[in-house]
């Protein structure tokens, strides 16, 4: 029997074929039958769990019962913990154990202060460090534009919030001291070369 | 914000590609894949409770990890230094490194390598941190307890017990065919930059061909590498694009950039030979016509990369 008859299917990663119940069960690897590699299969409860069903007919408001914000005709079955609105069965968003209205959710993504909603972060003190290092190896003249962009970088993007991971901001402080480090380095060929010429004439 | 607050613990496993870099995360109630291009992440949060499978297939794989490729490049340089100088050992010692190092990735890549993937009830996602058996086999057992701490576990016999009575999530679903693969997202054409790139890399071949040009090729490297930055840039800004173009703009800042500071070290030994003791600076149109061979490799480099990078150009216009 295969498994994709009583839950969704659970599929080999490398040929896309779906595993027969043998594999899914066992606790040792088994053999995927689309490519005969070897295949680990983890399954969790979660794989039993039927998705809930709303039924329009079900939350259809009758009279005198509240109703949902913005569904006027579905009876309201909770109020969104940001602004109070009320919500019907298909407008809940239950999220960090209270329930939100769509409006409150996609202006907090919006405007980032739904942080565990975040799905994408520019890394600035890597740019910054990035700047400072990509030129050394491929053409080192372009470190007089790089020097100063890193500091910059660096000094502009200082409070801007890091990786969701990592959070010290050492990379900056290595950025700055590279920059330095290399406008230090230019102002002494600068100087060192007016020098020269100057002692020539 | 609330997120940073959150304590991540890193899972075994991690992809540290020369572009790509991707990692997984425990925290309190969910698994944080993190996905890099180096200067950005992305983030893709898998709840336990909603975790219904992991999957772990053998296969082997190219990943190449940046620390192996510096690796190489140091037995590399070490290899070099010991034959040109006459120091036999360091090459010989080196050139062994160099071989084993080689033969381990190739042993690893062909029989310890896998795909990993992790299963919602909506959502199927690839891990590619997990490209090495024995990082998935811990990342899988620690994942396995989390998950279990949510969910628990499935009692013994389980499959049997669902097949009697199917009140699992595709009951109503017997007998209908399992839905296709999603088909991959079309490609995009070649933009501007990458055809001006490719454009900078045959006009710097042909230049140095030329002897009325040759004195242009300190300009022609300069040009191609800001080429190759703004062609990595573009497709940082567009989100990913095509590989074959980011290719061939890092080969190409290698290429000119490598070039390059060989042309002035050994100018710079030749002065130093010519006037020993004094030290001189002098920034001179260079045309590679005292290096031969690195004038050859550079031609020749130029030549192949323009045709590789028209070529994946064409390609993906067919298409």
């Amino acid at each position: 029997m295969w498994a994709g008859e009583v839950f969704a299917p659970i599929r080999c990663c490398r040929c896309q074929a779906e595993l027969p119940r043998e594999a899914i069960e066992t606790r040792q690897g088994a053999i995927c039958p689309g490519c005969n590699s070897e295949v680990i299969v983890r399954a969790f409860p979660a794989i039993l769990n039927k998705p809930e069903q709303i039924s329009p007919d079900a939350i259809q408001a009758g009279e005198g019962e509240a109703t949902c914000f913005f569904h006027p005709g579905k009876t309201a079955a909770a109020s969104c913990s940001r602004c109070g609105r009320f919500l019907c069965q298909l407008c809940r968003v239950e999220f960090r154990g209270d329930d939100w209205c769509p409006d409150c959710l996609s202006s907090g993504i919006k405007k980032k202060k739904i942080a565990t909603l975040e799905n994408h972060r520019n890394l600035y003190d890597t740019i910054a460090l990035g700047i400072t290092l990509l030129p050394l190896p491929f053409f080192w003249p372009l470190t007089i534009i790089g020097a100063p962009a890193a500091i910059y970088v660096a000094i502009r993007y200082w409070k801007a919030p890091l990786s969701i991971v990592r959070r010290t901001r050492i990379r900056f402080v290595a950025a700055i001291l590279i920059a330095v480090t290399q406008l230090a380095a230019w102002t002494w060929l600068v100087v060192y070369l007016v020098a020269l010429a100057v002692r020539r004439t | 914000m609330a997120a940073d607050q959150i304590r991540y613990t890193r899972l075994p496993g991690r992809l540290r590609g020369v572009f790509h870099t991707a990692s997984l995360w425990l925290g309190d109630d969910h698994l944080l894949a993190v996905s890099g291009w180096r200067f950005s992440e992305d983030y893709k949060r898998f709840y336990y409770r909603d975790i219904q499978a992991v999957v772990v297939t053998r296969t082997p794989r190219g990943v190449l990890p940046v620390p192996w490729i510096l690796a190489v490049v140091v037995a590399s340089i070490t290899c070099v230094i010991g034959y040109v100088r006459s120091i036999h050992w360091l090459g010989e010692a080196s050139a062994e490194v160099l071989i084993v190092l080689a033969l381990y990735l190739l042993v690893v890549s062909l029989m310890q390598s896998c795909r990993c993937r992790i299963q919602t009830a909506v959502s199927h996602a690839e891990l590619p941190s997990l490209y090495r058996l024995w990082s998935a086999r811990k990342a899988l057992a620690i994942l396995e307890r989390r998950i279990g701490e949510v969910q628990g576990a499935l009692a013994e016999g389980w499959m049997a017990h669902v097949a009697e009575s199917p009140a699992g999530f595709a009951a109503s679903q017997s007998g209908e065919a399992p839905a296709p693969p999603a088909p991959p997202p079309p490609r995009r054409s070649a933009t501007p930059l990458e055809l001006a790139l490719y454009a900078g890399l045959a006009a710097g071949g042909g230049a140095l061909l030329l002897p009325a040009l040759s004195g242009f090729w300190t300009v022609v490297i300069v040009v191609q590498v800001l080429l190759g930055i703004a062609v990595l840039v573009d497709q940082h800004r567009r989100g990913g694009g095509a590989r074959a173009a980011r290719i061939v703009a890092v080969l190409t800042m290698a290429l000119a950039g490598g070039i390059g500071y060989v042309d002035n070290l050994v100018s710079a030994l030749q002065q130093v030979q010519a006037h020993p003791g004094q030290f001189t600076m002098s920034v001179r149109p260079a045309d590679l016509s005292h290096l031969p061979v690195l004038k050859w490799i550079y031609v020749g480099g130029c030549l192949l990369l323009a045709v590789a990078g028209a070529f994946s150009a064409l390609t993906r216009r067919k298409e």
